[in-house]
């Protein structure tokens, strides 16, 4: 009873004018951000986050939370009629939605990505309304060596689900632990690898280097491939799914919901894996697995499914524990403490009118896709068709801004221009900078809730082994570890990923 | 973008008052300070008590002289960003800086800012001092600053304190509560005045110097023992000032002002101290501050002066004394 009260004050905030109509603001900008390569919601929400300062914190929220999931829509719009992955969680959608697009059906899989992003969006706010008080309440418990555990066990589970070598993901976490380190030494005060620049006084602005591995790195991928990027529409036109193909993608879109609601809570999980992830299951579970790859209907449904429910589970960690499992989350927090708000297990009981508000406002969001996307189609595809010449110098202006924006930093600009480099390079040695970002993000939090356990303990690492929150999360990884380690099992990860 | 989207609409303010005064003769003569639009810097990310200072000022000016005034926002290095591009900027009266007394007497200690605390960077206007409570989580047993110094005496180890951050100046306090009293308690740095509120109300932390927030005294979470200096806070009446608690001239202390670049004409310092001077009295803006539990009070250019000197002379004393100083 206590969740309706509370969803229903969520509605009451969410449905408010503003608030309905900055929900429409963010989704649309998502949508379009997420149908132009190189543009991601990290860039976006950096170059809105100090517009928000004047907003209301739900309004500002509710905003910023739309631009991301409504990327997730986008991306699969031009994933399936241009077979462009406008994101990184879309790549899977291009497989056999384009293959469908070709077949003449480029309206049924469109139809059948919104409707299964919408049932998922609607289950995972269902998820999330159910377990975040649970979530939060237990997070009251959590004490330092607990949350140092639990990100331990997010750089683990970012290394083992990561695609591609297992080599390369490793690699890229400690990379990404060793650029945490840059900064001012919060225990001591002493500047680490600093060398004597201001500007690196507070670490490395992990939106510059985001924004430069993702954005800048892919642009420069992108133009060395010589894409025809002749956008050949058919007219859109195909019928909704019929009671067969309704048969046919009703459990991909509920086993998709659940892997993605799933994936999306742990860090480092996310969209981008539930997609992936939910893909691969499906093909091994299909009675005819011979048609994935040339337009299963199947093969749409489960990874956006997927990504949709990914996207909106990865809210709770943030919203219970104030860790952010991605880049984006991370704006998120920034954006609550623009607003003068403590991420962590308090916002729901200090804000319930925000915490329910957003919640509620990502199923109105999502009701919104799904009405802005089928009548906007042509509008997003000539999107697209803009010659590449033209688009990414306004990207780039774009990122350079968004950067810039953040802290009125030149510095950043460069910072940014370096990773860009660095990000393309990473793309042509086949290493996922993913990792290395979460490693980033988590890695100063890691060592400041350490010291502080240690601290606090007066030095005794026990500590880590006592708690028992934090004995059970190591446990966890201990399992996780080995499951990767032994060979059997090493041999089918190999497999699984290689099918991508 | 925040600053853009502030000088649109503080320009369109602007633009209407400069209209109106451009009709009243002789309401500013040619040449007259300040003839175009100021730059205020504030050195944290919007939002913060430097900010909330900035714009108020900055509401005020552009009323009084219908100059549009743009506000900065330059993060980092506690401030030290801000305070060398301010030092180093033109000193003709247009660029403004929000400080606090840590520009003067905590940051030159310990990061490596280039500009000279006591010769750059010239205090000229006074926002308020600040109130500060130190409190502790319910279950330390102990109602006043004597029976905790008693308790801590008796238990060593049993203590940890939070601050706002290494070289913050609630880490200052409770190192120089340490000084005075003799009491041993382990210092537990945090990221903010937030989470070390929330680390002494889950008990991971005993005791507590960052409480600006009355209800969590008057709700009965947090337990006031003292607040920091010679007054009472008005919001916590029942708490006793340090003064009365028994611990005389508490010196460290927290106050946000206005700077310029060393070498402005006299003038337009003397100029720039009258207005603010003039805006701490108008009711919106106390109302303002004391939401930041800011107390606003008129000082004279010579008072700020000798603030700045007096800190730095203190707190530079006792972040050496502690060991608070990474070098």
């Amino acid at each position: 009873m206590d969740m309706l009260v509370n969803l229903g004050l969520g509605f009451a905030t969410a449905l408010t004018p503003m608030n309905l109509l900055y929900c429409f603001v963010g989704v649309f900008l998502g949508t379009a951000i997420g149908v132009l390569p190189g543009l991601g919601p990290v860039a976006t929400i950096a170059m809105l986050l100090p517009l928000t300062f004047g907003l209301p914190p739900e309004t500002s929220l509710i905003m910023l939370a739309g631009i991301f999931y409504g990327a997730q829509y986008g991306g699969s719009t031009t994933a399936i009629l241009v077979n462009l992955p406008g994101e990184t969680s879309s790549v899977v959608t291009t497989l056999d939605g384009y293959q469908m697009a070709r077949k003449g059906q480029a309206g049924k899989a469109l139809a059948t990505a919104a409707i299964g992003s919408f049932i998922a969006g609607t289950i995972a706010t269902l998820v999330i309304a159910l377990f975040a008080p649970t979530l939060a309440g237990i997070a009251f418990q959590f004490r330092p060596p607990d949350f140092f555990s639990l990100m331990v066990l997010g750089l683990i589970a970012s290394v083992v689900l990561a695609n591609g070598s297992l080599f390369h993901a490793i690699g890229m976490i400690l990379i990404g632990l060793l650029l945490g380190f840059v900064g001012t030494d919060i225990n001591s005060g002493v500047p680490r690898f600093t060398f004597d620049i201001p500007e690196l006084y507070d670490g490395l602005e992990f939106v510059a280097i985001a924004m430069g591995l993702f954005g800048i790195g892919e642009i420069i991928a992108n133009l060395e491939q010589r894409a025809e990027r002749t956008v050949s529409l058919k007219s859109v036109s195909g019928t909704l799914p019929t009671r067969e193909d309704w048969k046919r993608i009703f459990w991909p879109i509920l086993r998709g919901t659940g892997l993605g609601s799933v994936l999306g809570v742990l860090p480092g999980g996310g969209a981008n894996l539930a997609s992936f992830a939910s893909y691969a299951m499906e093909k091994k579970l299909s009675r005819h697995p011979e048609e994935f790859g040339k337009g299963a209907i199947e093969g749409v449904a489960a990874p956006e499914s997927a990504n949709n429910a990914g996207a909106q589970s990865a809210f709770i960690p943030m919203l219970t524990l104030g860790i952010p499992s991605n880049p984006v989350m991370a704006l998120m927090i920034g954006a609550m403490l623009i607003q003068g708000i403590q991420p962590g297990p308090t916002v729901m009981t200090e804000q319930p009118a925000l915490f329910w508000g957003l919640i509620a406002s990502m199923w109105i969001g999502n009701l919104f896709l799904v009405i802005l996307n089928l009548p906007l189609i042509g509008f997003w595809v000539k999107l697209v068709s803009v010659p590449y010449h033209l688009l990414y110098p306004i990207i780039l202006g774009f990122c350079a801004i968004g950067v810039f924006s953040v802290s009125n930093s030149s510095f950043d600009v460069y910072l940014m221009a370096g990773f860009g480099i660095a990000g393309y390079l990473l793309r042509k040695v086949g290493a996922e900078p993913a990792p290395m970002m979460l490693a980033l993000i988590l890695g100063a939090m890691m060592e400041e809730y350490l010291r502080r356990a240690l601290l606090l303990s007066r030095g005794d690492g026990s500590v880590l082994l006592t708690s028992p929150i934090s004995a059970g999360i190591l446990i966890v990884c201990v399992l996780l570890v080995v499951t990767v380690v032994l060979p059997a099992v090493r041999k089918r990860r190999e497999e699984t990923f290689a099918e991508e | 973008m925040a600053r853009w989207e502030m000088s649109r609409r503080t320009f369109l303010g602007a633009a209407g008052a400069g209209l109106v005064l451009s009709k009243v003769p002789g309401a500013f003569a040619q040449g007259a300070y300040p003839e175009k639009n100021i730059t205020f810097i504030v050195g944290y990310n919007p939002g913060g008590t430097s900010d909330l200072i900035a714009r108020s000022f900055g509401d005020e000016m552009t009323k009084e002289t219908g100059q549009t005034v743009v506000v900065d926002y330059r993060p980092g290095g506690g401030g030290g960003i801000a305070g060398d591009m301010v030092a180093r900027a033109r000193a003709d009266g247009y660029t403004l800086l929000a400080v606090s007394n840590t520009f003067y007497a905590v940051t030159p200690f310990l990061g490596s800012v280039r500009y000279d605390p006591l010769a750059d960077l010239t205090p000229v206007g006074f926002a308020g001092d600040q109130f500060n409570t130190m409190s502790v989580h319910t279950s330390v047993p102990a109602n006043t600053l004597e029976e905790l110094i008693a308790y801590g005496k008796a238990n060593p180890g049993a203590l940890n304190y939070a601050s706002n951050g290494q070289g913050s100046l609630t880490h200052l306090c409770g190192e120089y509560f340490k000084q005075r009293t003799g009491i041993d308690m382990t210092h537990i740095p945090y990221r903010g005045a937030a989470d070390a509120i929330q680390s002494t109300l889950k008990g991971e932390t005993q005791v507590n110097f960052s409480m600006g927030d009355a209800g969590y005294h008057l709700r009965g979470e947090l337990r006031g023992l003292a607040t920091l200096g010679e007054m009472r806070w008005p919001s916590l009446p029942d708490v006793p000032s340090t003064t009365e608690a028994g611990l005389a001239d508490w010196a460290i202390r927290s106050w946000h002002g206005v700077a310029v670049p060393a070498g402005t004409p006299p003038e337009i310092c003397r100029q720039l101290n009258e207005m603010m001077n003039r805006y701490v009295e108008v009711p919106e803006v106390i109302e303002r501050f004391a939401t930041l539990g800011l107390q606003p009070a008129q000082q004279s250019l010579e008072q700020l002066e000798e603030r700045r000197r007096q800190d730095h002379a203190v707190f530079g004393a006792l972040i050496t004394e502690a060991g608070i100083s990474p070098a």
